[in-house]
């Protein structure tokens, strides 16, 4: 449906009944039609001052730690602007669906927490306040980086705001490289190099450990990797890498499995599943993860070695396909009834010493520069931290729009590239039949 | 409606006594029912009509429906190979899973019919695993069983096999752990199975056995054959049961078809399409296809009976 277009009623007999049937229609018309209808132009309330004192509801997934220090900004918030929050935290892999039925249902939250993958879904919808109106008076972003914000705008509008840089990455064991008399591998080192550390660790742990988890089904991972070739995992919709891109990808990983420095597929299959705990780092089979690291003191919780983080192996430092921007947004529903307030929460989120305080690196480095630098971080945080500004300063590249980079399709070729990468792992299917099943896949998916 | 209801009264004032007592009852019987009636229609039989709307559609929760006649079929039928993939992954799962379990239903029924001390609570423990079966308890348990690590590897260990193999991480056994785990909830089955063999007369048996036929032919000859109306009775079931295998599916694949798609069991790409790219209409295309074919197959299931069902009235 257009914009704008409104939803027909005219044929109905007002009377007492048809108006309580009216009614009724309305809702179920709403939950088909909201997004499609007028949701982004005007929001119920037009004032762009927030008042105070009124209820809020905030919807976010993640940790139960994540949850604590939400509770504990809000609790900040509402002692200083008075009214109430409520904070609803799924898992996160839950998270996407329930939000999604809930903005058809009419009753999502006002505010937003959404992974990088739906935004622009979310936005091309409408489904997203714009956000201008409330700079720079409710929402102040004079101390974010232009790079960091620019990708909230969609479609002309800002309709979402970084919740905390971030920078792709591997997390790595010290402990256990230090045991065998090894360090971490430097940022910037080249694949060669990995490959070699990778072996050298099973050799001289005698076999006990594995020189490197196996990461072709990481579609992360991967991102990186055809970005220092130059390329993109999506152009215009379509896949925007080659054939020969994936098998080069599948050979790198193969080589490091029939060598024994990885696991076999079968073990990495199994340990897919079932959260970091499950993962061969942390149940000490293997020195590294790879992963957006601000999980870095989640994975530190869980272990007693000390971790560290760096980059992806790579060509050199200017191909090194890093970036930066953040893997967590925020938004506010345009169909809020209190969006400015909604905006002053976030702005307080983002903002406030106290509250970036309390959140640390949980959503990953502070957007507020001004903070990130001011702030005192934990141990573990400060690592993450370090890195983040390392690919900021010395890898960055430019990175595409949140619409391109995740276009319609998009999270079903992120499944089908985990099943045939598992595929290729167990050797069920060989190297170029991987290849050939993942393009007609996706080619399919992205029609 | 309200104003039908003086001129009905009125012609009610006419008629004999009996036909108005029943008039007040339907109503009343209407009445009661009506909690029933009101959740058939909009619980039950409203989504099943709006999903066949959305099936139509091009529907992504965040905006409105729009129609695209038969486009959703097309694509699925001719252009996604993922889809024909869990067609296949289903059907062998149902062709393979179904008889095992059956089977392995009747064999228990069958010891379990014999007067052995302490029947009732054998019977009680073998029902267990059907309770506890579809439940995602059991689904993880299944994960560490059959892990590298897991019971499986060390029992084969004890014997003196040694395995590292992860089952349900190598796409050539994960199916057969979702199979194992359909086979394993044998219990309804089972329980009917029991029921039908003390139908058996044993006058039967006795005759039969004085003619000197042993155990296995009196199986074969009597049990069996007397049983295929109870075996028709849970084929029937049970087919229908495990087209729709879902929770177990979504836990041992790890939320997905696992490698290779090797899990990737109907119901599952259909909640994929549904809840992790919202396409609604594709989704609810899908969920009315796999309802004519276990139609199809229920019927081609009740055709077939004639050649091997033997009622005992015939």
């Amino acid at each position: 449906m257009k914009k704008g277009q409104p939803v027909h009623h005219s044929h109905r007999v007002p009377s007492r009944r048809s108006f309580l049937g009216m009614g009724l229609s309305t809702a179920g018309a709403a939950a088909l039609s909201l997004a499609g209808c007028d949701a982004s132009g005007s929001p119920r309330s037009s004032s762009v001052t927030p008042q105070g004192s009124v209820p809020l509801r905030m919807s976010a997934y993640g940790s139960a730690a994540r949850q604590q220090k939400l509770q504990q900004v809000f609790k900040l918030y509402t002692k200083k602007n008075g009214g109430e929050i409520d904070l609803e935290l799924l898992s996160n892999e839950s998270y996407s669906q329930k939000l999604s039925t809930q903005v058809a249902g009419g009753n999502a939250a006002d505010i937003q927490a959404l992974f990088q993958n739906i935004v622009a879904q979310f936005a091309t919808k409408n489904t997203l306040a714009p956000l201008d109106r409330y700079a720079p008076k409710t929402l102040d972003l004079s101390h974010f980086e232009e790079r960091s914000v620019s990708g909230g705008v969609i479609g002309g509008e800002r309709v979402a705001l970084p919740l905390g840089d971030n920078a792709y990455g591997v997390i790595w064991d010290k402990a256990a490289l230090a045991d065998l008399g090894m360090s971490v591998p430097e940022p910037g080192h080249t694949w060669d190099e990995f490959i070699t550390f990778a072996n050298k660790v099973r050799e001289k742990s005698g076999g006990r450990l594995y020189g490197s988890i196996d990461d072709s089904t990481d579609i992360n991972g991967f991102q990186v990797f055809v970005r220092q070739r130059g390329k993109e995992l999506y152009r215009n919709g379509k896949l925007g890498f080659s054939r020969t891109d994936l098998e080069d990808w599948y050979e790198i990983w193969a080589g490091l499995r029939k060598s024994g420095a990885a696991p076999p597929g079968d073990l990495t299959v199994q340990t897919a599943v079932g959260g970091f705990g499950n993962s061969l780092l942390v149940t000490g089979k293997a020195p590294n993860f790879f992963i957006y690291p601000n999980v870095l003191s989640a994975f530190q919780y869980m272990t007693k070695n000390q971790l560290g983080v760096s980059t992806m192996p790579m060509p050199s430092a200017s191909k090194s396909g890093h970036s930066v921007r953040a893997s967590n947004w925020v938004a506010v529903n345009a169909r809020s009834s209190h969006p400015a307030d909604a905006a002053s929460l976030i702005d307080f989120m983002l903002n406030d010493e106290e509250a970036a305080g309390i959140l640390q690196a949980e959503f990953a480095a502070p957007p507020n520069l001004q903070l990130r630098k001011a702030l005192d971080f934990s141990e573990t945080d400060r690592l993450f931290i370090d890195y983040v500004n390392l690919v900021s300063q010395e890898f960055a590249q430019p990175v595409p729009s949140l619409a391109s980079e995740f276009p319609s399709g998009s999270s079903q070729v992120m499944t089908a590239f985990v099943t045939i990468g598992q595929s290729v792992a167990t050797n069920y299917q060989s190297i170029s039949s991987g290849a050939d099943s993942f393009f007609s896949q996706a080619e399919g998916f992205l029609s | 409606m309200l104003s039908g209801l003086p001129s009905r009264t009125s012609t009610t004032e006419g008629t004999p006594k009996a036909t108005s007592r029943r008039r007040p009852q339907g109503k009343w019987a209407l009445l009661f029912l009506s909690p029933w009636i009101v959740g058939l229609l909009v619980f039950t039989a409203g989504p099943l009509i709006a999903s066949l709307y959305l099936s139509f559609t091009d529907y992504d929760l965040l905006s409105s429906p729009q129609w695209i006649g038969s486009g959703n079929y097309t694509r699925m039928l001719t252009g996604d190979p993922v889809w024909r993939q869990s067609v296949v992954v289903t059907a062998v799962y149902v062709a393979v899973a179904v008889p095992l379990q059956l089977a392995f239903a009747l064999l228990l029924a069958t010891v379990l019919n014999r007067g052995i001390k302490g029947m009732t609570i054998w019977r009680a423990l073998y029902y267990l695993p059907s309770l506890f079966g579809s439940s995602i308890a059991i689904a993880i348990l299944w994960r560490q069983i059959f892990g590298a690590e897991g019971l499986l590897n060390n029992v084969l260990g004890m014997i003196g096999i040694e395995s590292t193999t992860s089952w349900i991480g190598d796409p050539h056994w994960s199916l057969g752990t979702l199979i194992l785990l359909r086979v394993w909830e044998f219990g309804s089955p089972m329980i009917i199975f029991l029921a039908g063999l003390r139908q058996i007369p044993a006058e039967l048996y006795e005759s039969a056995s004085l003619d000197g036929a042993g155990a296995v032919r009196r199986f074969f000859s009597i049990t069996l054959p007397m049983l295929t109306p109870i075996v028709f009775f849970n084929l029937i079931l049970q087919v229908i049961n495990a087209f729709q295998v879902f929770g177990s599916a979504f836990i041992i694949g790890g939320g997905h078809g696992g490698p290779g798609n090797s899990m990737l069991v109907y119901t599952l790409y259909l909640y994929q399409a549904a809840f992790n790219d919202f396409q609604m209409g594709y989704a609810a295309a899908m969920a009315w296809f796999l309802l004519v074919v276990i139609g199809a197959v229920t019927a081609v299931n009740f055709w077939l009976s004639r050649y091997w069902v033997h009622y005992s009235d015939e």
